[in-house]
């Protein structure tokens, strides 16, 4: 569906993107996973030809995206990172105006807001930052596109709305679409996407199934012993990628497969054990 | 047209805010044209002949004598000038300032279309702005019974309008090379004094007569286009300022991402 290749911007001295390269699938989610300033942004924006690449190629449904071939994205929709709409206007008003400008007759927005909870009459400026955000959503869903760009679709939402906008990308998905969606957040492309291209300071680190991802990701598992484990017994266990002692609490780093660990905890006595998962900088140091 | 006739709305309060004091200035003025209009030469000969020069007034002591003066030489361009670089200044760069246009953009509508629609809606709002001007001319012909041609208030709209036009359309270009209203708007306005100011020079030191080619005022009323109508070689200069502005702004709206 998607093909980025060799795709390169800069800024005078600095790298945006340095010549990255990765594919999205047809009919699956795929997560631009990285911290702020990874290149995710400028990537959505160089495949909407909102930034133009300096070298590189891309393509959406085997078209090649080019600044002349506007058309490619009638069947592309886009949710902006920092989604401004027109603060004088009300949703209804904005979904209108976006749709009369490609001649669409799309009345999905009604559902939509029913399905938000979002008053349509209601000017946009008197909505607040999660209101403005269903507003963004809404407009990048109510086109009915095959092609999803969402850039950190779910900020600003409340738990309640960022579950019902999980169940509506999977219902989209389940539709033969295809969702691209950028995040700096871990815990939501692991709940949602199928595969995970992880960036960092504007290269692709990793491009790949989520399960493979996962099983890279470090998890933290806190454990309080009765006996403390010897130093060394804790430093051979390769799977252990870091620890640092409490009192009779261990907190482990662990990556791969659990087994291991588990193993390993097997020849003590624990009193308890707590995990969660890593934050998304942990989870990276695996792919430096 | 979708772009075009919601920049119109989105612009609404300006042209209204404007077309009302330029109703309220034209109708005053012609007041007071109605109250001196048989001493008019009197008063004029009580200043010096540079100053009435540099102040726009010639020896047509006629409706359009006066009006060329009083109004088409300073307040006029002003107000018109004024509404067209707040508009070609705002009417992208505001929107990209603002952030709106990422959404709009990401949609299968060129740049291009984006692009003329909005510059179209700065011609419609001019447009609309110097036919109020012109009408509020005719209208204070009927209401204080003023000796004033239909073809004189013709010309002096449309020399505002050109003026209007040249002084949005700079501002425009600027507004679409830096996404950045307010610096558009300066140089719009810095562009514009800096002719009236040159206009103003090259009348007073006959030694610095040259320096009337780099000024748009020059072009737009020394010819006094309320009472002759516009010299075609000045029409043809701002016409092109005009369309150069265009097409080099739509190059570079075209060759430029969008600010994020």
């Amino acid at each position: 569906m998607i093909k980025v290749e060799n795709l390169e911007k800069k800024y005078g001295d600095f790298t945006a993107l340095n010549k990255i390269s990765f594919e999205v699938s047809e009919g699956t989610i795929h997560g631009l996973l990285g911290e702020n300033g990874a290149g995710k942004t400028t990537t959505m924006r160089c495949l909407l030809n909102l930034t133009y690449p300096d070298s590189g190629s891309m393509w959406i449904s085997s078209q090649r995206v080019t600044k002349k071939n506007f058309k490619i994205r009638k069947d592309v929709s886009y949710l902006a990172g920092d989604f401004r709409p027109y603060e004088n206007f009300t949703p209804l008003q904005y979904f209108n105006y976006v749709l009369s400008l490609e001649k669409n007759n799309s009345t999905l927005y009604k559902d939509l807001s029913k399905r938000f909870k979002l008053d349509i009459n209601k000017k946009i400026k008197e909505l607040s930052k999660g209101n403005k955000q269903k507003v963004g959503i809404i407009q990048a869903f109510m086109k009915d596109s095959n092609l999803l760009i969402l850039d950190e679709p779910t900020s600003g939402l409340d738990p309640n709305y960022q579950r019902e906008f999980r169940e509506l990308i999977f219902e989209e998905k389940a539709k033969g679409k295809t969702i691209l969606l950028s995040s700096h957040d871990l815990l939501e492309i692991s709940n949602c996407c199928d595969f995970v291209t992880i960036m960092k300071e504007g290269n692709v680190i990793a491009s790949q199934s989520k399960n493979d991802i996962e099983k890279k990701s470090l998890r933290l598992i806190k454990v309080r012993f009765s006996k403390l484990p010897e130093i060394k017994d804790l430093e051979k266990n390769k799977f252990i990628k870091n620890f640092s002692i409490n009192n009779n609490q261990i907190s482990f780093m662990i990556s791969g497969e659990m087994d291991d660990f588990v193993k390993f905890i097997s020849n003590y006595k624990v009193l308890d054990i707590e995990t969660e998962s890593s934050n998304l900088s942990d989870t990276l140091m695996e792919y430096f | 047209m979708n772009i075009l006739i919601n920049s119109l709305k989105q612009n609404r309060k300006k042209i209204i805010t404007f077309s009302a004091a330029s109703i309220f200035y034209t109708l005053f003025l012609l007041y007071v044209w109605t109250l001196f209009s048989d001493t008019f030469g009197d008063i004029l000969n009580l200043f010096p002949k540079q100053l009435q020069i540099i102040a726009g007034f010639g020896d047509d002591l006629s409706t359009a004598g006066f009006l060329n003066g009083e109004f088409m030489h300073l307040i006029g361009p002003i107000i018109v000038g004024a509404f067209g670089i707040t508009l070609g200044s705002s009417i992208i760069a505001s929107e990209e300032e603002n952030k709106t246009i990422d959404q709009f953009l990401a949609l299968s509508i060129s740049r291009n279309r984006y692009y003329i629609e909005k510059y179209s809606s700065l011609i419609v709002l001019i447009l609309l702005l110097c036919s109020v001007i012109g009408l509020t001319l005719q209208l204070g012909v009927i209401i204080y019974e003023i000796n004033l041609d239909l073809i004189n208030i013709f010309y002096g709209s449309l020399g505002l309008f050109i003026f209007g036009i040249t002084c949005g359309s700079i501002s425009f270009l600027f507004g679409a090379i830096f996404a950045k209203s307010s610096s558009a708007a300066i140089i719009g306005s810095g562009i514009a004094i800096l002719g009236y100011v040159l206009d103003s020079v090259y009348k007073t030191v006959n030694s610095l007569s040259f320096v009337k080619y780099a000024s748009l005022h020059y072009y737009y009323n020394n010819n006094g286009v309320i009472v002759n109508g516009f010299d075609i070689r000045h029409f043809l200069v701002l016409t092109m300022i005009i369309i150069l502005s265009f097409i080099i702004g739509l190059l570079i709206f075209n060759k430029r991402d969008i600010k994020s």
